[in-house]
């Protein structure tokens, strides 16, 4: 039994009948197991993970979840107003990004050999502001341009131009040169040829991205009001403050249902767009 | 006119591909050139449209100096200059008419290609392109549905709409049947004869070359070694521009003892 | 055969005619501004922001080193390291839970019943919006790092499910045959035929999973459950811009570290695939 979890961490060396001598394949796995528990108890530690109080307080929680069923129908007229904003921040931000990341990708993807300098700095520039989630945009936006849904929608719009411009330059990488070039020896100039040889080839992922990107931003636009820019978030910090949890109730179940619904169709969509 | 005087081209990595090279081409001419791959065939041809820029020598086009040309120049130089590839280089995706019209964007305005608003105009040229090459009923199929003969005399239509004056074709039939090969050769020298368009082409099937074209310029590692008459060309002539004897590989059809 | 007569005139008429594009184009255009009207209000934008985003943009730009050299409480680094003990522990949890209900949701494990029931269970999770789940456990349990993680765990178990089915599901019947055939023990054959083809795999999942944790985190903190987010939150509002700066950076810095050291590991990981 001992020699079995020894067996496990060290590799054993066979001698077989010929006089060969060969050394088992040494193996990972146990040692990134055991640096993970470690490391694990370690974030215990830093994050104050408290098993008492969470059996403590579990029952808390449960009432919470219990408040929330049934949820309180009438409460959908407030939100009607709220879930609009959501949904047309998410549209105009997602819509109006992908429009400037489009024409921006073009003159980011190598294969037009331009200014190097500025292709690596405005890629390097992006992949920085890229690890930045909607919601710091929408904080800093609010203090800047007053709350509401004008600094929700810039957000989304910056954070969709930085995830689009990348998904399009690395397509258009992919993409067949020869009918640029074809283009080219006519005359015509790079844009032109930019937008008659390689936007067609692109077309029906630059759709597939622009569904993608609008997925995305319904989850993330939800959250904004939040820090006060605008939508549905606004609702929820208030009844969740107010422990108005049968209103809660309600707003989880529409988040959860047009987040599904706009799922689906845009999953539907895509595969078709993909294929044409 | 196309005039190269002691052309050379030499690549960054010190490559010789043009070596003194010296013709002079006349508006209508029908020519072939022939030779090994990497002889400097393809090379040679894009630098009339300065697809390739040249490192010495000067090379005229209709007595202007294409090394000088750039930009706005060099785009309106280039509207007269058809050029058909041997990969066919069509969109895909779309239809043969819009493959066709894309050679008149150079001529329109940046919205107006944007918006893919053609002039009726526009439409007519490229619709008589098509019905030049024999494909008019196949104006509105896709690209992607037509055979390779087929993709072939597309991307000749567009070069047709394009009003030019010369033609350019790196290797036209290299990826087709000897049947479609036939067909596209008789194409170029249909419009060669009709319209008085220089057609100028690089091709390494030497039977389809001694049968199309009125002169026949060889080209062994980047010099000229053979410049004249399709007549005058013996087996000996051949054996010097490729520096063997030919193989059925040089040939399109059955190789034939001349 | 009928005898066409095709002419380039009456190819002339079949053109495909803009009018229709032009009409969605156009109604498209009308929609958006409708829609942008009855939204967004211009109303905030006024000198006073443009006074903020100047003083916002000097500090931004000005990280204050004060933070970044901190290694106590308030300091960058502890900052950061919380909110990836969040992430990582939250993803490490949802994966305890994750690996069984993928087990138990696979088509080659276990019967079709069970299946459905468990598919419906991630289903519904995944959907749960995970920052409501935070500020639930906030309420509940009350602020700070451990309701991130509850939540992010929580939160990790749908993708992490979803995932690890499809590489359940891919598993070569064969070598566990071939390992039967040689008279294996259950142990071993699980050992040496399971682990094996899953290990990897399940370790890329386990990393994508991490790096968008990892960025998930910062949202939380700013509902109270701990990490940079929070402290981001109350320096903006604070308009404490060199502070914002700082973090900003140490954010930047640590999701970038995060994602390369992740995506040469994946890389490797399925190079090494057999």
């Amino acid at each position: 039994m001992i020699d079995d979890i020894l067996h496990i961490f060290f590799p054993r060396t066979y001698t077989l009948g010929n006089g060969k001598v060969v050394k088992e394949k040494f193996n990972w796995t146990p040692y990134i197991t055991i640096v993970v528990i470690i490391f694990s108890i370690l974030c215990a530690i830093a994050t104050s993970v408290d098993i008492p109080r969470l059996i403590q307080r579990s029952n808390a929680f449960w009432d919470l979840i219990r408040e929330m069923i049934p949820p309180n129908w009438n409460f959908w007229k407030d939100l009607q107003k709220p879930m609009i904003d959501t949904i047309v921040m998410s549209i105009l931000g997602t819509v109006v990004g992908c429009l400037i990341a489009l024409p921006t990708s073009f003159y980011l993807s190598s294969n037009f050999k331009l200014n190097n300098v500025y292709l690596v700095t405005h890629r390097g520039v992006l992949s920085l502001l890229r690890t930045l989630p909607t919601l710091v945009y929408a904080q800093l936006l609010s203090i800047v341009i007053g709350t509401g849904t004008l600094a929700g929608t810039v957000s989304i719009t910056i954070f969709t131009y930085t995830i689009c411009v990348k998904m399009l330059y690395e397509q258009i990488e992919t993409v067949d040169m020869g009918p640029y070039e074809a283009l080219e020896s006519t005359g015509a100039s790079r844009a032109k040829c930019m937008i008659k040889a390689i936007y067609p080839q692109i077309r029906g992922y630059f759709w597939s991205t622009v569904l993608y990107c609008f997925e995305t931003n319904v989850r993330s636009a939800a959250i904004l009001g939040y820090v006060g820019a605008g939508g549905i978030g606004v609702q929820i910090n208030e009844q969740l403050t107010w422990r108005r949890y049968g209103n809660t109730g309600l707003m989880v179940i529409v988040l959860v249902i047009t987040v599904v619904i706009i799922e689906t169709v845009s999953r539907e969509l895509r595969k078709k767009l993909v294929q044409g | 006119m196309i005039k190269f005087e002691n052309v050379d081209k030499v690549y960054a990595s010190g490559t010789k591909a043009l070596n003194q090279v010296s013709l002079e081409i006349e508006q209508g001419e029908f020519v072939a050139i022939i030779g090994l791959s990497g002889a400097g065939k393809s090379t040679l041809i894009r630098t009339i449209n300065k697809m390739i820029d040249i490192t010495a020598g000067k090379l005229t086009v209709n007595g202007i100096d294409v090394s000088t040309l750039k930009g706005k120049e060099l785009r309106k130089f280039r509207r007269k200059i058809g050029m058909v590839f041997q990969s066919f280089n069509l969109v895909m995706r779309t239809s043969v008419i819009n493959n066709v019209l894309a050679a008149r964007v150079a001529d329109m305005s940046l919205l107006r290609t944007l918006l893919g608003l053609y002039s009726k105009q526009d439409k007519i040229k490229a619709l008589e392109a098509l019905d030049k090459v024999g494909i008019l009923d196949k104006a509105y199929s896709r690209a992607d549905q037509l055979s390779g003969g087929q993709q072939q005399r597309v991307a000749l239509a567009r070069t047709l709409a394009q009003n030019p004056e010369i033609i350019l074709a790196d290797e036209p039939v290299a990826a087709l049947d000897p049947v479609m090969a036939d067909v596209v050769m008789e194409d170029f020298k249909r419009i060669n004869r009709d319209m008085n368009i220089t057609v100028i082409i690089n091709i390494h099937h030497v039977d389809l070359a001694l049968q199309f074209a009125d002169r026949i310029i060889g080209i062994n590692a980047g010099k000229i070694v053979y410049d004249g008459p399709t007549k005058d060309i013996t087996n000996e002539t051949l054996k010097m521009i490729y520096g063997r004897e030919l193989t059925d590989d040089d040939l399109m059809k059955e190789k034939k003892d001349d | 055969m009928t005898n066409k007569q095709l002419t380039v005139e009456s190819q002339l008429e079949k053109f495909p005619s803009v009018l229709p594009k032009f009409i969605i184009g156009l109604l498209s255009f009308v929609v958006f501004y409708i829609l942008s009207t009855i939204t967004i209000s211009f109303k905030g934008i006024n000198e006073r922001g443009l006074m903020i985003a100047v003083n916002a943009f000097k500090g931004l730009f000005n990280p204050s080193m004060k933070i970044i050299t901190d290694l106590g409480k308030y300091g960058l680094l502890q900052m950061l390291f919380e909110t990836l003990a969040i992430a990582f522990l939250g993803t490490v949890i949802g994966l305890v839970f994750a690996i069984p209900l993928a087990f138990l949701a696979s088509r080659n494990m276990f019967p079709k019943w069970i299946n459905n029931i468990c598919l419906t269970v991630i289903s519904v999770i995944r959907a749960f919006p995970s920052f409501m789940l935070g500020i639930m456990f906030v309420k509940s349990i009350g602020p700070g790092a451990f309701a991130g993680v509850l939540s992010m765990a929580i939160g990790s178990i749908g993708m992490l499910s979803k995932l690890i089915i499809e590489v359940i599901e891919d598993l070569n019947p064969g070598i566990a045959e071939a390992l039967d055939a040689a008279g294996c023990s259950t142990f071993e054959k699980i050992r040496y035929g399971l682990i094996p083809q899953l290990s990897s795999n399940i370790i890329s999942i386990v990393l994508y999973r991490l790096d968008i944790n990892v960025k998930n985190a910062t949202i939380l903190g700013i509902v109270q459950a701990g990490g940079i987010g929070a402290q981001l939150m109350f320096a903006i509002n604070a308009r404490r811009w060199s502070d914002t700066g700082a973090m900003l950076l140490g954010i930047i810095f640590m999701t970038i570290v995060l994602e390369y050291f992740s995506t040469k590991i994946r890389a490797k990981l399925a190079g090494h695939q057999s």
